[in-house]
C-alpha cells in the first residue's frame, strides 16, 4: 500500500514559539523574507495578539504551512509542471522549472502557505545553511516540500524535529500503527477548509 | 477560558443522524448536560441530511451505520465536503482501530463508542465547536493576509515592510551622524565583503554565488561534520544541548542534541539563529580605540598587544592613585560558561588584583524576590524551588506574577506535563499572557497590587484554619515569643540570665523562646511539648506575644473585599483561590522575575514563602515556592574558585552609578563589561550616560557586538563566541556539557579567559591564569562535590554527563532545615526591625500606585516584558528573528489609544521626567486599561528615538536581603502621538 504522509499539529500545545519556522529557514536555507511555515495567531491584531475584550479572552496559534492536499488544486493549474503529487502523498514544488506565474497562488486556498521570491533574493549569511540543496531562484513560486530530502534520508521534517513542545507528529496515515494514525483515532481534530474539498494532509488536534 | 470559548448567541444547532432510538436518547440525556442552550433535528435518509444542511449547523452526530446509503465512505466524504466546518462525531457501535480508522479516513474529526458517550462526548464537543471559531480566523487571516504584520512571501517585500537589511542601514546612519559611513564600515567590518550585500540589494551574482558555493560546498554529510555543544545563554537557564554542523569551517546548522533523558532534547529559535549571529556581517572582529568622544562612533583598529598594554597601564595608574578597588569587573549572564561566563575569568581577575566585582548575589537584578525568600526560608536558599522535573508531582499551579510559557519556553514542556497529569494551572498576572492563554484559569489583577492578593490569602487561610497547624508549629516562627519591648525574639539569656534551663549549654543563649502550656513557662522549642500560638506572657519581666498573634494582627485589614478593591478581582475569586490554594496538595507557587521588578518585591517574596509554608507545601514533592527551579546545589552558575580564597569586592551595579558620581564609599574609575549590556540593561540611563559615565577615566568592553554598552567605551575587545572556545555548562537539570572549540575565532577573536589572563599577565597577577583552560575545567569539576566524579576526559568524550546528585535532589527544603536565625521558617524578620518590617505587611509602589499625585501628568504603568526572541539584547540583530519581532512596539489597551488619538502603527512617545523612548504603537486586548508594555533588551539602534531605560528609576529598596534590586517595572509615564515631534 502506498504512503499518505500527514502532518499532525497539536493545537492545545503549540505556544506560538516559531522555533518550527526557523528550523524550516535553517534547513532549506531560506532568502530572507520567504517562510514555508509561519506560526499565525488566531486573534484580531496580528501576533501574539488576542481576540475578545479584556479580560475576556482568547488565543491560539495555528501554525500554517502548504497543506499538501490530496486533491491540491495548485497541481492542476501549473502550466510547467513545478508542482506535483507524488504517489507518497507530497505536493513538490521545483523552483527549477516554476515559470513565476503564480497561478498556483491563486488557487490555493491558504493564503501565505506558497510564496513569492522577491525579484532580489536577499541572504544574510555568504554560506547556504542546512541540507537542503534546493536551489532557490528569484521571481518563482516556493513552499514546504514536507522536507522530501530528510524523508529520503529517513529523517522526519526540519520544523517536527525543531518543535520544543513536541506539537507536531508526522507519519504515515496510511499505516494504522503509525503515531499520526493513532492520534487521529483518539483526538478531536480538524482540516482547514474542508469546504474548499482539497482534502488537505495536515490535521490540527485540538 | 470555557466560558469565553462559546461564543454562540443562538441555540447550537446539532442534526443527529442515529438509528436507534435508544442510543438517540441517551444522546438527548448526555446533551441535557452541555452548558449552553442546544436544539437537535434527527435525519433518518439521505434526504433528511441534505435538507438540514441547507439551515445553519454547528455539529453533525452520526452513527456511520445509520444511514441505508449504500458506500458509507463515499457518502460520508461528500457529508463532510458539503457541512464544511461542522465538526463531525462518528458515534461506532463496536470499538475497533478499523472502525476508528475508517471513521477517520470519511472525514469524522472525533471518533467514539457508544459506551464512552457519557463520559467523552462534552469536553470533545466543547473542544470541536471551540474550533469554529479557528474556523473563522482562519478565513480572517485569508482575508487580512497583506495586512499581516509577520511577513508573508512577497508582501515582506513591500514598501511598509522594509527589509532587516535596509531598515539597519537607516538606523546606523541616523546613530551614526557625526561620522563618515566609509570610516566606519572600514573599522567595524574589515575584510568583510558581505556587510554590502546588508546596505544594498543582493545582486544576482551574489544569489549565484550562493549556488555557487552550495554546489562546491557539496551538501552531503560526508563534507560536513556534526559536532555537540552547549547553548550557554541566560534565556531562562536551558543549556540545551546543541548539535552543531560545521561545513566549509561554517556553522550551517543547528539541532537539538539528545540527553539521557529525552525531555532534555530541545532547542530554541534563538538558539538555531546561533547560525546568523556566528558568522553575522557585524561581528566584531578587531580590537578597537575610541578616537572621538565617547559614543561618537568613531573608531581606530588596533592590536590586542597595543589594547591589552594600554589597558592594563591605565588600569595600574589608577590602582596606584585610587586602589584596586577602583577597578570594576562587571560579568554579566550573557554567557554562563564555566570558565568564559559570569562567575568566570573576570571575577577571578577581580578576585586576584583585590578589585571590585559583581557576582549574581549582588546583582541588583532578579534579586528582590530572591531577598524575601532569603529572609524566610533561609540565607542561600532565594534561588532555590523544586526543579522544574518535579512540576508534575504538583496538583495546582499557581503561577504568579511570570509568563514561564514564553520567558523559559523549554521548560515549558514539565509544565504541560503536569497539565497532562491532571494539575490544574492558575495564572496571576495583568497581562492576557501567553501563559495565561494556556492556563485552567487566569486572574487578571491590576499591576502592583499583588501585595493585596496575597495578604488577603493568608488571612483567610489562617482566620478559617486552613493552614497546616502542625506544619505551622514546628517549622515556623509561629509559637516564638516576642518581646514588646524591642520587638526581638525573647531569647533563653532574656529569659534566664543568671540561670540554666534544662539541658541548655552556652551556646543555646541565642535560643529563642516559646510558652509552654503544659509546664507554663518559656522553653527553647525544643524543650516545650506544648508550644502555644497564641497568648500574651510576661517572662522575666518582659511582655511578650508569639508572632503568631502579632502576624494576625498586621493580616487583620486584608480583608478579600479590601484585595478586591485593590486588586480589581472579585471577592469570590480571592476566596476560592485561597481555598483551593489550601485544600489542594501538594500545590506550587511558580513566580518568576515580574514582580520583583517592584519596590515590594522582596515583600511578595516573603508572603509567597508564607503561603507555601502556611499550607505545608515546603519540603515535598509538587509543592514549593519560588523564582526558578533549582534546589540546593544544582545552581546553574558554576563557580570558578578563587585562588587563596580571595573574593573581589562585591558591588552593587543598580548602585555603582551612583557610587561612580559621588565617589561614596570609595572612588570607582574603570568598568570593565564582559558577557553584558551595561548600559542597555540598567535602569535610568539618562544619568548613567550624563552624570556617571564623564566620570570613568576607563571602560572597557568585551563582546561580539558593538552594543549600546560598547558604542561607550574607549576600547572594545573581539570576544570569542562559544564555537570558538573550550569551556563547560553546569546544566540543565543534572547535566554537565561539554563545549568544544568547534570553529576558528574569526577575525582576531579571543577567548575571554585569554583576554583575562593576557591582562593579569599585566597586572602583576599571571599566576591566577598560568594553567591552560582544560586544566582548570578539570579542576572545576574536581571542586564540586556533585561533579568530582567526572573525569574531563571523558565529559569531552561523551559531550554530557549526569551529576552526583542526592537522591530527592529535585525537592528543595527537603530536610526542613531552614537556614534562618532561628532555624525556622521565619515571617518575621529580626534583620528588618530597623525598617519597621519585621512583619511583611503592606508596602507601596515607589512610583506606580494610583494614589500617587504623579499618576494625574504620567497615568500608565509601565511594565517590561522580556520577548521569546530575544534574551536581553542577544538576538536582536539575528536576521531571522528580527523578520519574526521586526521593531519595538508600545503595547496599550485600545481604550487608552483611543482616548489619545493613537492607531495601530503610530509613532508614539512614551515619557515622563526622567525620558523618552519613541517607538511604534500596538493595540492589543491583551493588555490592561491603565498600562503600557515595553519589551525590554532593546537597543537605540532600534528605536526611533530615546530608550526605554531612560523612563526606568534606580531606586531600589534599601531593605533586601540581597542589597536593592531594580524596579523596572514600578515607573508611571504617559504616551503620546509621536508625529511631528520627532527630533
Ligand atoms: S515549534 Fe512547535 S510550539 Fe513552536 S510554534 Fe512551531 S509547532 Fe508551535
Ligand atoms: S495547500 Fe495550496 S499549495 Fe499546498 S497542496 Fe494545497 S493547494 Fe497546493
Ligand atoms: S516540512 Fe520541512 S519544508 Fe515543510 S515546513 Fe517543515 S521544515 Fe519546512
Amino acid at each position: 500500500m502506498t504512503k499518505r504522509y500527514v502532518m499532525v499539529i497539536d493545537l492545545q500545545v503549540c505556544t506560538g514559539c516559531n522555533t518550527c519556522s526557523v528550523a524550516c529557514k535553517q534547513e532549506n536555507n531560506l532568502p530572507e523574507g520567504v517562510w514555508w511555515t509561519q506560526v499565525v495567531t488566531l486573534g484580531v491584531n496580528g501576533n501574539d495578539s488576542p481576540a475578545g475584550e479584556y479580560p475576556n479572552l482568547f488565543m491560539d496559534y495555528l501554525p500554517l504551512g502548504c497543506q499538501h492536499c490530496a486533491n491540491a488544486p495548485c497541481v492542476e493549474v501549473c502550466p510547467s509542471s513545478a508542482t506535483t503529487r507524488t504517489e507518497d502523498g507530497l505536493v513538490i514544488q521545483d523552483p527549477t522549472l516554476c515559470g513565476g506565474c503564480r497561478y498556483c497562488m491563486l488557487v490555493c486556498p491558504f493564503t501565505g502557505v506558497r510564496v513569492f521570491a522577491g525579484e532580489t533574493l536577499r541572504y544574510s549569511l555568504p554560506f547556504p545553511t542546512g541540507d537542503n540543496p534546493i536551489v532557490h531562484r528569484p521571481s518563482t513560486v516556493e513552499k514546504c516540500n514536507f522536507c522530501a530530502h530528510r524523508l529520503a534520508r529517513g529523517l522526519l521534517p526540519a520544523c517536527v524535529e525543531a518543535c520544543p513542545m513536541v506539537a507536531r507528529t508526522f507519519g504515515d496515515l496510511n499505516d494504522p500503527n503509525s503515531e499520526v494514525s493513532e492520534l487521529l483515532r483518539t483526538r478531536p481534530h480538524f482540516q482547514l477548509l474542508v469546504e474548499k474539498g482539497a482534502d488537505p494532509s495536515t490535521f490540527y488536534l485540538t | 477560558m470555557a466560558a469565553s470559548t462559546m461564543q454562540q448567541q443562538s441555540p447550537i444547532q446539532i442534526l443527529f443522524i442515529v438509528h436507534q432510538p435508544g442510543l438517540r436518547d441517551s444522546l438527548a440525556q448526555v446533551l441535557g448536560g452541555f452548558g449552553s442552550p442546544l436544539r437537535w433535528t434527527s435525519a433518518n435518509t439521505p434526504a433528511d441530511v441534505s435538507q438540514v444542511l441547507e439551515a445553519q449547523l454547528d455539529l453533525i452526530l452520526a452513527d456511520p451505520f445509520a444511514l441505508d446509503q449504500g458506500d458509507s465512505m463515499a457518502y460520508y466524504k461528500a457529508l463532510r465536503y458539503r457541512a464544511g466546518a461542522t465538526p463531525l462525531i462518528a458515534l461506532l457501535p463496536a470499538d475497533t482501530p478499523d472502525y476508528r480508522d475508517a471513521a477517520v479516513q470519511m472525514g469524522a474529526n472525533y471518533t467514539l463508542a457508544w459506551s464512552e458517550i457519557a463520559t467523552e462526548l462534552l469536553p470533545a464537543m466543547e473542544r470541536l465547536l471551540g474550533r469554529k471559531r479557528l474556523i473563522n480566523g482562519m478565513s480572517k487571516h485569508i482575508e487580512n493576509a497583506a495586512d499581516l504584520g509577520a511577513p508573508v512571501g512577497a508582501s515582506a517585500f513591500n514598501a511598509a515592510n522594509l527589509s532587516l537589511a535596509e531598515r539597519s542601514r537607516r538606523e546606523i546612519e541616523r546613530l551614526s551622524e557625526h561620522l563618515s559611513p566609509p570610516s566606519r564600515a572600514a573599522d567595524m567590518q574589515p575584510a568583510n565583503d558581505l556587510s554590502s550585500s546588508h546596505t544594498a540589494p543582493v545582486s544576482q551574482a551574489v544569489f549565484l554565488r550562493g549556488l555557487a558555493l552550495s554546489a562546491a560546498a557539496s551538501i552531503s554529510s560526508d563534507t560536513a561534520r556534526i559536532i555537540r555543544t552547549a547553548c550557554n545563554l541566560n534565556c531562562g537557564s536551558h543549556f540545551c544541548g546543541l548539535n552543531v554542523t560545521v561545513r566549509g569551517g561554517e556553522v550551517v546548522k543547528i539541532e537539538a542534541a539528545d540527553f539521557p533523558d529525552p525531555r532534555y532534547r530541545r532547542l530554541c529559535m534563538k538558539g538555531i539563529s546561533h547560525v546568523q549571529m556566528q558568522a553575522h556581517p557585524d561581528r566584531l572582529l578587531t580590537p578597537l580605540k575610541r578616537k572621538g568622544k565617547r559614543g561618537e562612533g568613531e573608531w581606530e583598529p588596533i592590536s590586542w598587544e597595543r589594547a591589552l598594554d594600554e589597558i592594563a597601564e591605565k588600569m595600574r595608574a589608577l590602582r596606584a592613585e585610587f586602589g584596586a578597588e577602583s577597578l570594576v569587573f562587571l560579568p554579566y549572564s550573557g554567557q554562563l560558561s564555566a570558565l568564559n561566563g559570569m562567575n568566570g575569568v573576570y571575577l577571578r581577575l577581580a578576585a586576584a588584583l583585590g578589585a571590585s566585582g559583581t557576582s549574581l548575589r549582588e546583582y541588583g537584578i532578579d534579586s528582590a524576590i530572591p531577598s524575601g525568600i532569603e529572609d524566610t526560608l533561609g540565607a542561600g536558599s532565594g534561588y532555590q524551588s523544586n526543579h522544574f522535573t518535579d512540576l508534575p508531582n504538583s496538583r495546582l499551579l499557581l503561577i504568579w506574577g511570570g509568563n514561564p510559557a514564553q520567558s523559559h519556553m523549554n521548560w515549558w514542556n514539565f509544565f504541560l506535563e503536569a497539565k497532562r497529569a491532571g494539575a490544574r494551572m492558575v495564572t496571576i498576572d495583568p497581562l492576557f499572557s501567553l501563559t495565561a492563554s494556556k492556563s485552567d484559569e487566569w486572574l487578571p489583577i491590576r499591576p502592583g497590587t499583588d501585595l493585596f492578593l496575597a495578604l488577603a490569602m493568608l488571612r483567610l487561610i489562617i482566620e478559617n484554619n486552613w493552614m497546616d497547624r502542625d506544619f505551622v508549629l514546628r517549622h515556623t516562627v509561629a509559637p516564638l515569643l516576642v518581646r514588646e519591648d524591642n520587638g526581638e525574639f525573647l531569647k533563653v539569656r532574656d529569659a534566664y540570665r543568671n540561670a540554666w534551663i534544662g539541658r541548655s549549654q552556652n551556646g543555646d543563649q541565642a535560643r529563642c523562646l516559646v510558652w509552654d502550656a503544659e509546664r507554663e513557662k518559656a522553653l527553647s522549642s525544643q524543650e516545650a511539648k506544648s508550644p502555644v500560638l497564641s497568648g500574651q506572657y510576661v517572662v522575666a519581666g518582659i511582655s511578650c506575644r508569639t508572632a503568631f498573634d502579632l502576624l494576625c494582627d498586621m493580616l487583620k485589614p486584608y480583608t478579600p473585599e479590601l484585595a478586591s478593591t485593590k486588586t480589581g478581582l472579585e471577592t469570590g475569586q480571592i476566596l476560592r483561590l485561597a481555598r483551593e490554594y489550601a485544600a489542594t496538595k501538594p500545590a506550587r507557587i511558580v513566580t518568576l522575575y515580574g514582580i520583583d521588578r517592584w519596590n515590594h518585591g522582596a515583600t511578595f517574596g516573603r508572603l509567597a514563602a508564607m503561603l507555601a509554608a502556611f499550607t505545608g507545601n515546603l519540603g515535598v514533592r509538587g509543592g514549593g515556592v519560588g523564582v526558578g527551579a533549582s534546589p540546593g546545589s544544582t545552581l546553574s552558575a558554576s563557580e570558578f574558585p578563587t585562588p587563596n580564597g580571595r573574593r573581589h569586592r562585591p558591588i552593587n551595579p543598580l548602585l555603582l552609578p551612583e557610587q561612580i558620581i559621588s565617589e561614596k564609599p570609595y572612588p570607582i574609575k574603570s568598568v570593565f563589561v564582559a558577557f553584558g549590556n551595561w548600559i542597555n540593561q540598567l535602569p535610568d540611563q539618562n544619568r548613567l550616560l550624563r552624570e556617571a559615565l564623564p566620570e570613568l577615566d576607563l571602560l572597557v568592553v568585551a563582546d561580539h557586538f558593538m552594543t549600546e554598552t560598547a558604542r561607550y567605551a574607549d576600547y572594545v575587545l573581539p570576544a570569542a563566541t562559544f564555537f570558538e572556545r573550550e569551556d563547560m555548562v553546569k546544566g540543565p537539570g543534572p547535566y554537565v556539557q561539554y563545549q568544544p572549540a568547534l570553529v576558528a575565532p574569526r577575525g582576531e577573536c579571543r577567548s575571554d579567559f585569554e583576554i583575562a589572563a593576557e591582562l593579569a599577565k599585566r597586572l602583576g597577577c599571571g599566576d591566577v591564569f598560568e594553567k591552560n583552560p582544560r586544566e582548570y575545567l578539570a579542576e572545576i569539576l574536581a571542586s564540586g562535590a556533585d561533579t568530582r566524579h567526572i573525569a574531563l576526559d571523558d565529559l569531552r568524550a561523551q559531550g554530557v554527563m549526569e551529576r552526583r546528585l542526592p537522591p530527592e535532589w529535585e525537592v528543595a527544603h527537603r530536610d526542613l532545615q531552614f537556614n534562618t536565625p532561628s532555624g525556622r521558617v521565619e515571617f518575621y524578620v529580626e534583620r528588618l526591625l530597623p525598617f519597621g518590617r519585621a512583619l511583611p505587611g503592606y508596602e507601596a509602589p515607589l512610583e506606580a500606585f494610583a494614589e500617587n499625585e504623579l499618576a494625574a501628568r504620567y497615568p500608565l504603568v509601565c511594565l517590561m516584558e522580556h520577548s521569546r526572541y530575544r534574551v536581553h539584547s542577544t538576538f536582536s540583530n539575528a536576521p531571522w528573528l528580527r523578520e519574526l519581532e521586526t521593531e519595538p512596539r508600545a503595547a496599550i489597551h485600545p481604550s487608552e489609544a483611543e482616548r489619545r488619538g493613537i492607531a495601530e502603527g503610530d509613532l508614539v512617545r512614551v515619557y515622563n521626567e526622567r525620558g523618552q523612548v519613541v517607538l511604534r504603537a500596538h493595540l492589543n486586548q491583551a493588555v490592561p486599561p491603565g498600562a503600557v508594555y515595553l519589551s525590554q533588551g532593546w537597543q537605540s539602534v532600534d528605536f526611533q528615538d530615546g530608550h526605554t531605560q531612560s523612563l526606568t528609576h534606580a531606586r531600589g529598596n534599601p531593605a533586601n536581603a540581597l542589597g536593592p534590586n531594580s524596579s523596572f517595572s514600578d515607573v508611571l509615564v504617559e504616551i503620546e502621538k509621536a508625529e511631528g515631534r520627532l527630533p
